[in-house]
């Protein structure tokens, strides 16, 4: 595992969903918002997402707008080769911490260092 | 200590762009007409190479497409928030866009007008809040703690 900064939960979320393909700020919001099961306001997702991008996780483009949108372009983004790298360092950390998996009170079957008997 | 004034920075803040709203509410079309009134006299009184006066006018015409869209936009959510991008700065503008787009999808699933112009107030106020330029709260913090 290299030395970088791992992201926080919520950007491995978000470099997880942009891991498919390019995808605009409020596609990122929704799809995080159903995965998640709780809400983000805009402000945060592009505060999140500018720390991201001076992280050098992802990039961003002005694109295209639509009808509804009156005029106002849409924001996209794109996960970084650097972000791709982050994302497996950070599941290969998580992994590390709870043991070789999910734990088992979550409904996985790890196996937890400190009790070996269990 | 710290995050006191730190919130007390953001509402003083908030209260200011409040108030602006308020103003621009009443004046946004006077203030775009003017602007492009501005701009055309500039065109016409100063020796201004051809680009620049192309710019200008460009400038002129799409901000007066912008006032249009504003005045042509039936549902009073849309409106707010059309008006309250007007004072986001300009690389943030996207997210009225999302805003907008979220609009329409709560109407598309029946939400009420009030519902909408609630949403919009709130994401807007979210936005302010955590786009704002930690320079301009760092300058309220002290002046808020500068000994008297």
């Amino acid at each position: 595992m290299s030395k970088d900064k791992l992201p926080t939960n919520r950007e491995a979320v978000i470099l997880d969903i942009l891991i498919n393909g390019e995808r605009a700020g409020l596609e990122v919001r929704n799809k995080y918002e159903s995965r998640t099961k709780r809400s983000m306001p805009l402000g945060s997702l592009y505060t999140t997402l500018t720390r991201m991008e001076n992280a050098g996780f992802v990039t961003s483009r002005t694109g295209d707008t639509k009808p509804e949108r009156r005029g106002y372009p849409r924001k996209f983004f794109n996960i970084t080769g650097t972000g791709q790298r982050a994302l497996s360092d950070y599941q290969m950390f998580m992994m590390n911490a709870w043991g070789g998996g999910v734990p088992k009170r979550l409904g996985g079957n790890a196996i937890s260092k400190r009790c070996p008997g269990s | 200590m710290l995050s006191g004034a730190v919130c007390v920075g953001r509402l003083l803040l908030l209260l200011l762009v409040i108030q602006m709203i308020d103003r621009m509410a009443y004046r946004t079309r006077e203030l775009i007409l003017d602007l492009i009134f501005e701009s055309a006299m500039n065109c016409k009184n100063e020796k201004m190479g051809l680009m620049a006066k192309a710019r200008l006018w460009c400038q002129a015409i799409k901000m007066k497409l912008q006032a249009m869209s504003i005045f042509k936009l039936q549902s009073k959510g849309e409106r707010l928030a059309v008006t309250l991008g007007l004072i986001i700065p300009r690389k943030h503008r996207h997210v009225i866009g999302d805003i907008l787009e979220d609009c329409a999808a709560m109407r598309k699933v029946g939400y009420a007008e009030r519902h909408i112009k609630c949403y919009v107030v709130w994401q807007w106020l979210l936005i302010v809040m955590q786009l704002v330029p930690s320079g301009i709260i760092n300058w309220v913090i002290q002046r808020l703690s500068s000994p008297k």
